[in-house]
């Protein structure tokens, strides 16, 4: 998949066919993927798509059907977790309730033997770095929701493990708090320039957080790049609905002469760029992928060659401040969703205007699938 | 105006539902007063018997004398007289439970911990097997070990005795344990182990420490249900050595002595001294309640 020598030294977790089976199904199938040193990896699907299972595998949690886990180049497959040297935070924090937070936080340090005052001191660094100075001595119950997150989020780190490996941290705060917690675990891992493994359901967390982004489908991998290319140019239809608001149609492309034209499956037709060809022949079915955000109304300025350009009739805006976003009638009976940021606070158009629309050619991708 | 009708709507609606819940609540406090009734009545008249003056048991009592109370002392501090024996019986009872309790407790908390943790061949089978003497009559496995124990001349009285009251307090603990097994969630111990726990390690370190309450609890009921056993030890137990139930019989075979309703009153109030300690020590609501929240 990828080109060019890649020093071994620089891989963190490294899966090789990996396969974990539940039965006769396969929760985990033949799964490779290398997680790079620092680097924040996202474990992204839908629920049952078997992310979990494969952080319980890094982690030892579960053991694998087949294939190999390497953490630092070391096979570590048949090493217990205990021994794995990890850092893990669960869903629901696991904290130790019969324990303060410093006993918390100080059990793995306990159990790698680090000595009385270098964990005491450790503990407090802990503290200080996830903003819960003065806590030490209260019991998890005593603590908020985001406050326990901060406790499991310390206890994991305080060891300072090989890799961090994240369940779903943060899904059980409230939406504000999420999004203050992201940006917060964002700056730490940053900061600690340590490796992050994270799973979670929610599409914009990862895109948020992640350098690169493995999207995982009925325990395959389907797509693994950085945000921006998943966002711009899905693998397939069940990435490119996954990820984002998008316009799907079918159809499929056809050569006219010189210019490429997209056929949609009820029969309009658009000129669209030539390199939509590398991904699929003519008359092969192919999903056109156009994000809300790229398809223009009344576009101002020079349109490029290639781009769709079409007439349309705005059956519906909805206002939400910042941006409207309309539900547009194309010529051909084509639906299409656009969305306009409102630059002067106003929507620029109200429901029943005549407009033209246009998407630029940098801003159409496809996508195979039925 | 407006106010006064925006005050009279939520009224008019209130009053149907309470009347409703009224008499919903009359007849749930009835039925819980005739459940309480039912429960502590024998109680309360084993109670009121103590003191009577008669020397019979008689409800009513007749009159109100200590005297049967003197003659429980009497009885304890071994006086020459009618009841030989009391005093050695209690201390008989008390060690044979303790000794059961605790044989029962540490074997429960094992079988405990391997049902809730491990998949293994025959779990089911041992599982119920385990649960048997709950359902099984105390009457057969009395009579089976007794028969079973003879014919091979196994052991000597009082491990015959002891083995007994194991098979019967056993599946208190096991449950009692199995139950507070199951209140915290697994990933707390998944979480030790990512933090370099071994299995015994954190087994110790943190299931242990959470599944105390439910320890306790079973601890108790095996020590309670030891002590009041009646069905097992009638079969086990030989003239030298009898638990006080055993000890109770024989002494209602030969008629109804009111001395019995002293010494139920005495009991009772070492089971509720039992409780009141373990109260100020560890608080009866986490032993009885969930663990932790």
């Amino acid at each position: 998949m990828e080109t060019g020598v890649r020093i071994v030294g620089n891989l963190a977790v490294q899966l090789v066919n990996l396969t974990k089976r539940y039965g006769r199904a396969a929760a985990v199938d033949a799964v490779s993927l290398e997680v790079l040193r620092g680097e924040f990896f996202s474990l992204l699907g839908p629920s049952g798509c078997g992310k979990t299972t494969t952080l319980r595998l890094i982690a030892g949690l579960a053991e694998p059907d087949a294939g190999a886990v390497k953490i630092l180049g070391d096979d570590v497959t048949d090493v217990p977790t205990n021994r794995r040297n990890i850092g893990m935070v669960f869903q629901n924090y696991a904290l130790f309730p019969h324990m303060t937070v410093s006993e918390n936080i100080s059990f793995g340090l306990r159990m790698h033997k680090v000595g009385r005052s270098e964990a005491a001191d450790r503990v407090a660094n802990v503290l200080d770095l996830v903003r819960l100075r003065g806590t030490g001595d209260r019991l998890p119950r005593q603590l908020s929701g985001g406050q326990q997150q901060r406790v499991a989020l310390a206890r994991a780190i305080v060891i300072e493990p090989k890799v961090l490996l994240l369940d779903e941290p943060l899904s059980n705060l409230d939406a504000k708090l999420r999004k203050e917690m992201q940006l917060e675990l964002r700056a730490l891992q940053r900061r600690l320039g340590i490796t992050a493994v994270y799973v979670t359901h929610d599409q914009e967390e990862a895109l948020t957080l992640s350098d690169r982004i493995a999207i995982m489908e009925n325990g395959r991998i389907t797509q693994c790049a950085d945000p921006n290319d998943i966002y711009r140019r899905p693998a397939n239809r069940f990435v490119a609905e996954f990820i984002g608001r998008v316009n799907l149609i079918r159809g499929s492309l056809e050569q006219r002469g010189a210019t490429s034209v997209y056929r949609t499956e009820h029969g309009a037709v658009f000129a669209v760029p030539r390199s939509l060809f590398q991904l699929a022949d003519s008359q092969e079915t192919l999903h056109l992928v156009l994000r809300p955000e790229s398809v223009q109304l009344d576009p101002r300025g020079s349109l490029r060659e290639g781009g769709i350009r079409t007439r349309g009739r705005i059956l519906q805006a909805i206002y939400s401040g910042s941006v409207t976003s309309y539900e547009l009638e194309v010529d051909g009976g084509l639906r299409l969703r656009a969305e306009e940021q409102n630059t002067l606070g106003t929507s620029r158009h109200r429901e029943g205007d005549e407009v033209e629309v246009y998407v630029d050619p940098a801003a159409i991708s496809g996508a195979l699938g039925d | 105006m407006a106010v006064a009708t925006d005050l009279s709507l939520p009224r008019a609606r209130v009053g149907p539902r309470r009347r409703r819940l009224d008499v919903a609540g009359v007849g749930l406090w009835s039925f819980a007063g005739l459940v309480f009734a039912f429960l502590f009545a024998p109680i309360l008249i084993i109670f009121l018997t103590s003191f009577t003056a008669s020397r019979t048991v008689e409800f009513p009592p007749h009159g109100f004398s200590l005297i049967w109370y003197g003659r429980l002392v009497d009885a304890l501090r071994n006086a020459p007289g009618l009841h030989p024996g009391l005093a050695r019986s209690i201390w008989f009872s008390t060690n044979l439970g303790v000794m059961a309790s605790v044989i029962s407790t540490i074997s429960g908390v094992l079988a405990a911990y391997a049902f809730h943790k491990f998949v293994f061949r025959g779990k089911e089978v041992f599982q119920n097997l385990f649960m048997l003497p709950l359902i099984f009559p105390s009457l057969v496995i009395g009579v089976g070990l007794l028969l079973t124990f003879s014919e091979y001349r196994l052991f000597d009285r009082f491990t015959r005795l002891l083995i007994g009251h194991v098979v019967v307090t056993l599946p208190f603990v096991i449950l009692s344990v199995g139950a507070s097994l199951r209140v915290y969630e697994e990933d707390i111990e998944e979480a030790a182990q990512t933090l370099g726990a071994n299995a015994l390690q954190t087994f110790w370190h943190i299931t242990l420490p959470l599944i105390r309450p439910g320890i306790l609890a079973g601890a108790i009921f095996a020590l309670l249900t030891s002590f009041t056993n009646f069905t097992v030890s009638f079969f086990l137990s030989v003239n030298a050595a009898k638990p006080v139930p055993i000890w109770i019989y024989e002494l209602i075979l030969n008629g109804n002595d009111p001395i019995l309703a002293a010494l139920s009153v005495f009991l009772i109030a070492m089971a509720i001294g039992v409780l009141v300690i373990l109260e100020r020590l560890i608080g009866i609501r986490r032993i009885v309640g969930t663990s932790g929240s």
